[in-house]
């Protein structure tokens, strides 16, 4: 899929690489951050709340270290999909972090996703290429 | 023999309570993983088979799907447009969640839930919304 890269202009933070991510749960596509350090997906509070009401916590009360201080939430174990405008979509069962507290952008983690997957990276291209087998 | 392997196959003390072992899970998970959280619900669940919250974590904590989606080849549309957008006008609508369409602005508004609301008849094969930060 093509990724959009930042330069501060679309999130306010360093952040790069940017994948549209697809929210099945409510029909509609964000974009998120591609963090090999975060270790789970992060949802801005109000994409959070639409995703909570339609899914079980894994874990009601997580800790989270981040840039922008440590934060209480919970895990929950959420459908997402990464939409190819070529090739094949992929739906992943991803864990996500969820606090009414954050106010960074979504995130897409290591543990909570990227680790499911295989991907690589085009930086020429602005390509994100993302696969299972 | 790893440290791990020597533990799995020693009895778990019978002094051992359920909270024990929620408490080691929530120690996994509170490190930033869920790998051998799993297991350690299963051996919880091994001398307290019916405890309720064990189970349902084994549950919340058994494995990830991920599936590719070939019935949905030539679905999504090529999301550049929308990349345009953002980078032409993010300056404009600082603050702002934006809802775009192929690369159109369909509504910027001040919460998710209006730009949710404004895209909801339109297809998720082109729609994006973001939140300028």
């Amino acid at each position: 899929m093509q990724y959009i890269e930042n330069r501060r202009e679309i999130t306010g933070s360093e952040a790069r690489i940017l994948v549209p991510l697809s929210l099945d749960l409510i029909s509609k596509t964000v974009l998120a951050v591609v963090d090999t350090a975060a270790p789970w997906c992060i949802f801005e509070p109000e994409v959070g709340s639409h995703l909570r009401q339609l899914v079980s916590p894994v874990e009601e009360q997580v800790v989270l270290s981040t840039r922008l201080g440590t934060l209480k939430g919970s895990l929950y174990r959420v459908p997402l999909r990464l939409p190819a405008a070529a090739g094949d979509s992929l739906d992943v069962e991803a864990t996500a972090f969820l606090s009414p507290d954050w106010r960074g952008p979504n995130f897409i983690g290591y543990q909570g996703l990227l680790q499911r997957i295989r991907f690589a990276v085009d930086p020429e291209t602005n390509l994100f290429y993302f696969g299972r087998d | 023999m790893s440290a791990m392997a020597a533990r799995r196959l020693d009895p778990e003390p019978e002094t051992r309570t359920p909270e024990s072992f929620l408490e080691e899970i929530r120690d996994i998970i509170n490190s930033g993983t869920l790998r051998g959280a799993r297991e350690v619900a299963e051996r919880g669940l091994a001398l307290y088979p019916d405890h309720p919250e064990l189970k349902r974590l084994h549950h919340a904590l058994r494995p990830y799907e991920v599936r590719s989606r070939p019935d949905l080849r030539g679905f999504y549309l090529d999301p550049r447009p929308n990349y345009e957008w953002l980078k032409k006008n993010a300056d404009r609508y600082r603050g702002k969640w934006v809802g775009l369409d192929a690369g159109e602005l369909v509504l910027a508004a001040d919460t998710f839930d209006e730009v949710l609301e404004a895209l909801r008849d339109r297809s998720s094969r082109s729609t994006l919304i973001h939140h300028l930060l």
